[in-house]
């Protein structure tokens, strides 16, 4: 155990520098020392001198690695250099001042870690045993239509953004019932009263994907051979789901849960800026916005900590709930391969998004120069198509596709949702093809543009409500310009259901390109790690431990601000940051199938690796890759409102959900209320999320090996 | 990494089918006992909110209290770094100046306040360094910006001009608010001297406060900037040799000079009559040292931060130990303060809406002001509809049906008794095209055809509810040279002439002959909230009408800064809030001296503009002089208006919506001390509130009930299965 722990501490020294190098290298891209200097004096304009003054002061004037000056006194202060400053900081616990306030960091973090754990440890543990209780009587209840709806009702949950949580919940407990405070804060006691609104709010938003998550572990639990015997035997079915199935499935759930006790402590950014609590969330969003790096540094620095600590306990908690497991850590000479594999691998990664965002730089130039840069879009649409089209005919033709889809088949409403996710991809391949009909159009016109001409053309002024024939302002009523619209006009006057249609295009895009980003890597680093262990699987294993260990919201910030604003840039971001999951997932897959019979008979029998992985280890885990693009599929698009309302979303021009469900809070405060452009924006992102797990599950069950005899 | 062997969500249990493994967990293992004891959770934290929607404590309710909000810390309450509206706000109240703005009066004008009377001015020969010693232009050079030649470097050396010399003298008997950092008088506020006054001069151009007015008034006040560059040096080799920085204060300043304990004088470097207006901010206020040096984390480790811990001689005091950060700040009635009574006139119509009724009385009005930090502007518009918050302050967009089109209040509103107050803001918004561009810095045409095509007075109706002016030049409403009868030929809508301009600019209907695509123009914005999306949008409808294309680039407020300084843009959109109610603070944002990275982001460089500005600058308001100095300015507005470098958007209009129980209000552009005008009728608002937020019991028990039944079916499947 002793030596276990200190192995532990041992491995979190070189993720803390490489965190440490990470967010040093994104913070000084995307914040040059010098605009930060301009952000923190608030003078309009500071001149060279005022700025030069204010990094001398904090320190910033430093080189960024080494420091090469000679002092006065002659010799080289090789160290005296920022990455060095900010190693000390981090390692000697002294987080040093804040740039902003010149507040030490330390008191910061007391002062607001303790709100977003009052708010977070009640919200865990409350959430916990509600989505159990819930995930039992669902799962008791399978086979029927409560079960059915049940799903409906998780999706539904899952799909509400949580920023509509929030305002509906605020307008329901403080201005209808006018039982809780909107917004505020007290000490002691005191606080309570500000907090259960969040509270039954961080539940609500959760209790969607839990509850579908801990009803998938029942009833895979439920296929067991010790279910049977029970069942054999005479058992009850409730005793059998209360007494025998809840204490197995707890494992899973348990190992779950406890990998998020310790991010409790960064509370929760949305809820903390609506509910007025003083929160660490909310605090890290203003350090963003204001390029404090002291205060992100800190906060950086602490997550990464927290995170391996989440590590030591699921793993005692995996020993706790199964002796089988023992502590293994890594030993200190195996940890030099990966972590110099890993730095290089974060400096190239660093290159390269360098060279890309030069590159970027350089594109509207060659845009410029192909006149036309239309036509590679429609280039691209038309290559995608293709291969899914092939991909789809050679699936055909091979038996255990065939069956999978026989098996979709006999589901009446699986085929609607394929039908509903059909008709959306078609919309969004109607939106991709476009051209220009003479030389002074603005832009090219797209095949949806054209067959929803009427639409897309007619504007008004400004807002209009679904069906109205006047404007919807206090204005003496002044006609529409151009009759009624189905879903009514947004504030520059533009169609609400011609918006949503282009949304559809943006929400795919999203979903796809993020997805088809995410599975080559996460695929490729997952098997090889699960399946040749050793380096491999300590550098992989090191990397993920990174990625996840450096907030997402900083990373994608940082990210959406190097690489400037855009749909591929974001796809890119959103990859980055999410692959983890599915490489632990397959890893752990590989880990298991790497000792059964059939691969050690492949491999006595003396076929290749690769031949190995391709034909033997892929296909085993190819449901698992499937059901995780779905579920994916459908986080992303939904992700796209948070990105919105952080800003750093699709930018104006491109339509897209997001903006238009960010836009909410201005029109959900109007007297009276604009609900149009949300309930359509919404409306359209529930419909495809809804077919899209809904097909997605219905596929699980038709792949998964196990449950193919029936 | 560990190798204990992980579960997905869908991967099978690798440890078999034991069903005994589970050891630590007991206990919960029916529906039933984890109902009930969620449900037990849950009436204890309803027992323990108690049914009220009332963020604050009980007994606060009917004290002379008034709530008001802040939706972010504010950055300092250093009086002589605060700059940002939101500080300015804070340390106003408690940092009292030598001048304030008379409250009611119209133009805005100046009072004494901290000052006896209004300073006395005397014109004297200055001689002494134009402009900053060498240490800045090396500066420059080393960064690689080119600087630029306008004069020859010999005669930067000394200069000899008629210049203004003020002598200010202060009131008797003024005293400091009580604090611990007076020790010789044992925490009691100790006697206002001119030494303080100085002392904040000095503090301005201390590098260590990094002031953000320095290298204005530094320039201006005579030998400021000799201060600063002396003590640059001297903390330049402290660091070189590992000490611990310290500012010399002993490095005499020439302009400053201490004539009594309560007079004093400071020596200018040219004819600046818009110094009082400086005297009027908190920049100027007096400081004692003691605080300084007590409040020094440094030095006494644990001890709050002088930024954190005003000491002043406002008509408030930041209440000890309410102050959290991220929560609250509470202001307090200062007993040592001046005394100081309302006013008793004001403009004709201010008797009416009751702003005289407290004429004489002793200020502050209010005992108390609770600012609560409120982020998000939907949770605050819901407070200030419950009586939470006394005056809103969200952005104008909320009200779409609030304000009706007369500018007056919607009855939902006027039912409740909310008042709505208006008063045209000292601000320009506008579009910057970049002089420097191929395309549009050398085409006016083009400039101008752009700027006829953007219908600013569409915006304001739609955006704005009407609350705001077009405007015609950088000079807004209600200030000196603004002539409400001038009109911009090129900011009448009017899109025939703007297709005919463009047409002569060399794009007939848009099509850049070149491409033979549709015109681009790139235009950058940090405009980046739903409202910011929104007007971004109706901006690229306008100029769609004339066939050009507006690509929009949406950056963070770093990038957007850092374009507008390296000129790496085309078009760019900016406001400027006016620091003092003068033109010259406007027109300055055109002269070439400003060029980037100054204040003049276009780059607009005219000789002619450059000549009457520095013509126009010291001239005074009255007489003779002030009707010269208003024929100058026309002409300097018509320059601008044929060059075109701006498309001078809209004059906005400041908007308080204010509770029945707060009486009248009157706003103020450049003034930030109004919080002790003030007043409030608490058994009113206790009343009112009390009515407004009684707790809805017949809908509680509906929506319980809703959702009870929406559990049903799974029960009854349950019960079912069970038998």
């Amino acid at each position: 155990m002793l030596t276990y722990v200190l192995q532990r501490i041992l491995y979190a020294v070189p993720i803390v520098v490489l965190v440490a190098l990470v967010t040093f290298m994104l913070f000084f891209m995307v914040v040059p020392p010098e605009v930060m200097a301009r952000r923190h004096l608030s003078a309009k304009n500071p001149t060279r001198e005022d700025i030069q003054n204010w990094l001398e002061k904090h320190g910033y004037d430093k080189p960024l690695f080494v420091n090469l000056e000679t002092a006065n006194g002659g010799q080289t202060r090789y160290a005296d250099s920022q990455f060095v400053r900010h190693l000390r900081s981090v390692f000697l616990f002294d987080f040093g001042k804040s740039d902003q306030t010149g507040e030490p960091v330390r008191d910061i973090l007391l002062r607001h870690m303790g709100p977003s754990l009052m708010l977070m440890v009640p919200a865990f543990i409350l959430s916990l045993f509600l989505d159990i209780a819930l995930a039992l009587l669902i799962a008791y209840c399978r086979g029927t239509y409560v079960d059915r709806w049940a799903l409906v009702a998780c999706v539904l949950l899952m799909a509400v953004p949580t920023l509509v949580y929030i305002i509906a919940g605020q307008t329901l407990f403080s201005l209808v019932l006018r039982l809780s405070p909107i917004a505020g804060w007290d000490d002691g006691l005191q606080a309570a009263k500000f907090l259960y609104l969040p509270i039954v709010l961080a539940i609500l938003a959760g209790l969607g994907g839990s509850i579908r998550f801990y009803r998938t572990v029942m009833l895979e639990e439920l296929t067991r051979d010790y279910v049977r015997t029970a069942r054999a035997k005479g058992s009850r079915e409730s005793r059998i789901l209360f007494r025998d199935v809840l204490k197995n499935a707890m494992i899973p759930i348990l190992t779950s849960a406890v990998m998020s006790i310790p991010f409790l402590f960064l509370g929760s950014l949305l809820l903390e800026n609506f509910c007025g609590i003083p929160g660490l969330g909310s605090r890290l969003i203003d350090a963003i916005n204001a390029s404090d790096f002291a205060v992100i540094r800190s906060l950086v620095f602490l997550e990464t900590l927290l995170f391996i600590l989440g590590l030591v306990l699921t793993d005692v908690s995996y020993t706790l709930v199964n002796p089988r497991v023992r502590f293994e850590g890594t030993p200190l000479n195996r940890m030099v391969v990966p972590v110099l594999l890993g730095a290089g691998a974060v400096l190239a990664a660093g290159a390269l998004v360098r060279t890309g965002v030069r590159m970027l730089h350089r594109a509207p130039d060659a845009g410029h120069l192909m006149q036309k840069p239309w036509i590679l879009e429609n280039l691209v649409t038309a290559g995608v198509l293709a291969l899914g089209l092939f991909l789809l005919h050679q699936a055909c033709k091979r038996a255990y596709w065939r069956e999978a889809f026989r098996r979709v088949a006999q589901n009446r409403l699986a085929l609607v949702a394929l039908g509903v996710v059909g008709l959306y991809t078609a919309a969004g391949f109607l939106d991709s093809i476009s051209w220009k009909d003479a030389a002074t159009d603005l832009r090219p016109r797209s095949l949806l543009d054209r067959v929803f001409r009427r639409d897309a053309e007619r504007r008004e002024r400004t807002y209009s409500s679904p069906l109205a024939l006047e404007e919807f302002t206090g204005r003496p009523a002044r006609p529409l310009e151009n009759g009624p619209h189905l879903l009514g006009t947004d504030s520059t006057g533009e169609d609400v259901f011609y918006l949503t249609l282009k949304g559809i295009r943006t929400a795919l895009m999203i979903g796809l390109f993020t997805t088809l980003l995410i599975i080559p890597i996460a695929a490729g680093m997952g098997i090889a790690a699960g399946y040749f262990r050793g380096w491999v699987d300590d550098t992989v294993q090191l990397l993920a431990t990174l990625m996840a260990s450096i907030p997402e919201i900083l990373l994608l910030v940082a990210l959406m601000t190097v690489l400037d604003r855009g749909l591929p840039q974001l796809c890119f971001a959103l990859g980055v940051t999410s692959w983890v999951g599915l490489c632990r997932l397959l890893r752990g897959e590989t880990l298991k199938l790497r000792d059964l019979e059939y691969v050690q008979a492949a491999e006595a029998l003396g076929i290749t690796t690769l031949g190995i992985l391709w034909r033997h280890v892929l296909p085993n885990v190819m449901h698992l890759i499937l059901i995780t693009f779905v579920l994916r599929f459908s986080a992303l698009v939904m992700s796209e409102v948070t990105l919105s309302y952080l800003g750093i979303g699709v930018g104006p021009g491109t339509g897209s959900w997001g903006t238009m469900i960010d836009g909410a809070r201005l029109e959900l405060a109007r007297d009276p209320v604009i609900w149009w452009n949300l309930a359509s924006a919404f409306g359209a992102m529930f419909l495809l999320v809804l077919s899209f797990n809904y097909f997605g599950d219905v596929l699980r069950d038709a792949l998964d090996p196990r449950l193919r005899e029936r | 990494m560990g190798q204990v062997r992980e579960t997905g969500p869908l991967t099978e249990n690798p440890w078999g089918c034991s069903s005994s493994v589970a050891e630590g967990i007991r206990g919960k293992t029916s529906i039933a006992g984890l109902g009930r004891s969620c449900l037990s959770l849950l009436s204890l934290l309803l027992a323990l909110a108690g049914c009220t929607n009332n963020p604050y404590r009980e007994e606060d309710h009917l004290h002379r209290v008034r709530y008001s909000s802040i939706d972010e810390d504010p950055k300092s309450l250093d009086p002589s770094f605060a700059y940002d509206s939101l500080s300015l706000q804070m340390v106003a109240p408690i940092y009292d100046t030598l001048l304030q703005y008379a409250y009611l009066k119209r133009p805005y004008a100046l009072e004494p306040a901290l000052a006896d009377r209004m300073p006395e001015r005397e014109v004297y020969a200055y001689e002494g360094e134009l402009s900053p010693p060498a240490q800045e232009s090396d500066l420059e050079q080393e960064i690689g910006v080119p600087v630029p030649e306008a004069e020859p470097p010999a005669e930067r050396k000394t200069v000899r001009r008629e210049a203004f010399r003020y002598r200010i003298t202060i009131r008797q008997g003024l005293r400091f608010q009580d604090d611990p950092c007076f020790e010789a008088t044992g925490g009691k506020g100790r006697e206002v001297r001119s030494d303080d006054f100085l002392y904040a001069f000095k503090r301005i151009a201390d590098p260590l406060v990094t002031c953000p007015v320095r290298a204005i008034l530094g320039e201006k006040v005579a030998g400021l900037n000799g201060f600063y560059f002396a003590n640059r040096k001297r903390i330049q080799g402290q660091r070189a040799a590992g000490l611990e920085p310290e500012t010399d204060y002993s490095i005499p300043v020439t302009g400053l000079r201490r004539i009594d304990d309560s007079t004093f004088e400071v020596c200018l470097t040219e004819k600046y009559p818009q110094f009082l207006y400086w005297l009027a901010m908190p920049f100027t206020t007096p400081i004692p040292r003691e605080a300084v040096e007590h409040y020094d984390p440094v030095r006494f480790p644990g001890r709050e931060a002088f930024r954190d811990h005003p000491v002043g001689t406002g008509a408030y005091v930041l209440k000890a130990g309410e102050y959290r950060k991220g929560q609250r700040m509470v202001l307090e009635r200062n007993p040592n303060f001046r005394e100081e009574r309302y006013p008793a006139e004001g403009e004709p119509g201010d008797r009416e809406i009751g702003l005289l009724a407290d004429a004489g009385k002793l200020l502050p009005l209010v005992d108390t002001w609770v600012f609560t930090t409120v982020k998000e502007s939907i949770p605050h518009w819901n407070l200030f509809r419950q009586g939470y918050l006394d005056t809103s302050g969200i952005p104008r967009e909320f009200f779409d049906r609030v304000i009706t089109p007369e500018g007056g209040l919607s009855r939902s509103m006027e039912e409740k008794g909310v008042r709505l107050y208006r008063a045209k803001e000292l601000t320009t918004y506008y579009f910057a095209f970049n002089m420097d561009d191929p395309v549009v810095g050398k085409n006016v045409k083009l400039r101008q055809a752009v700027s006829s095509a953007i219908h600013t007075a569409e915006y304001i109706e739609l955006f704005l509810n009407g609350l705001g002016e077009v405007a015609q030049s950088p000079l807004p409403p209600g200030l000196f040279g603004y002539d409400p009868d001038y009109r911009n030929r090129y900011r009448r809508f009017d899109l025939d002439s703007a297709r005919r301009l463009l047409s002569e600019a060399g794009y007939p209907g848009g099509l850049d002959p070149v491409r033979g695509q549709p015109l681009e123009i790139r235009y950058d914005t940090a405009q980046n909230d739903p409202s910011g999306k929104q007007s971004v949008r109706w901006l690229v409808r306008q100029l769609e009408a004339l066939g050009i294309r507006l690509v929009v680039i949406l950056n963070d407020w770093n990038t957007q800064q850092q374009k507008a300084d390296e000129g790496n843009f085309q078009l760019i959109g900016y406001g400027w809030l006016a620091d003092y109610p003068d033109p010259e603070n406007f027109l300055f944002l055109l002269h070439s001296e400003n060029r980037r990275p100054g204040v003049n982001y276009a780059n607009y460089a005219n000789p002619e503009y450059d000549r009457l500005f520095d013509e126009m600058k010291g001239m005074s308001n009255q007489g003779e002089e002030g009707e010269k100095r208003r024929q100058i300015i026309a002409r300097m507005v018509r320059i601008l208006e044929e060059d075109c470098p701006w498309v001078p958007n809209f004059h906005p209009e400041s908007y308080s919506l204010v509770h029945s129980w707060c009486g009248g209000v009157k706003l103020h552009g450049p003034a930030n001390n109004l919080l002790k005008y003030a007043r409030v009728d608490p058994e009113r608002r206790a009343k009112l509130r009390g009515e407004w937020n009684r707790p809805n019991y017949p809908a509680v028990w509906w929506s319980l009930g809703i959702l009870a039944a929406g559990f049903l079916p799974a029960w009854w499947v349950a019960f079912r299965r069970g038998r």
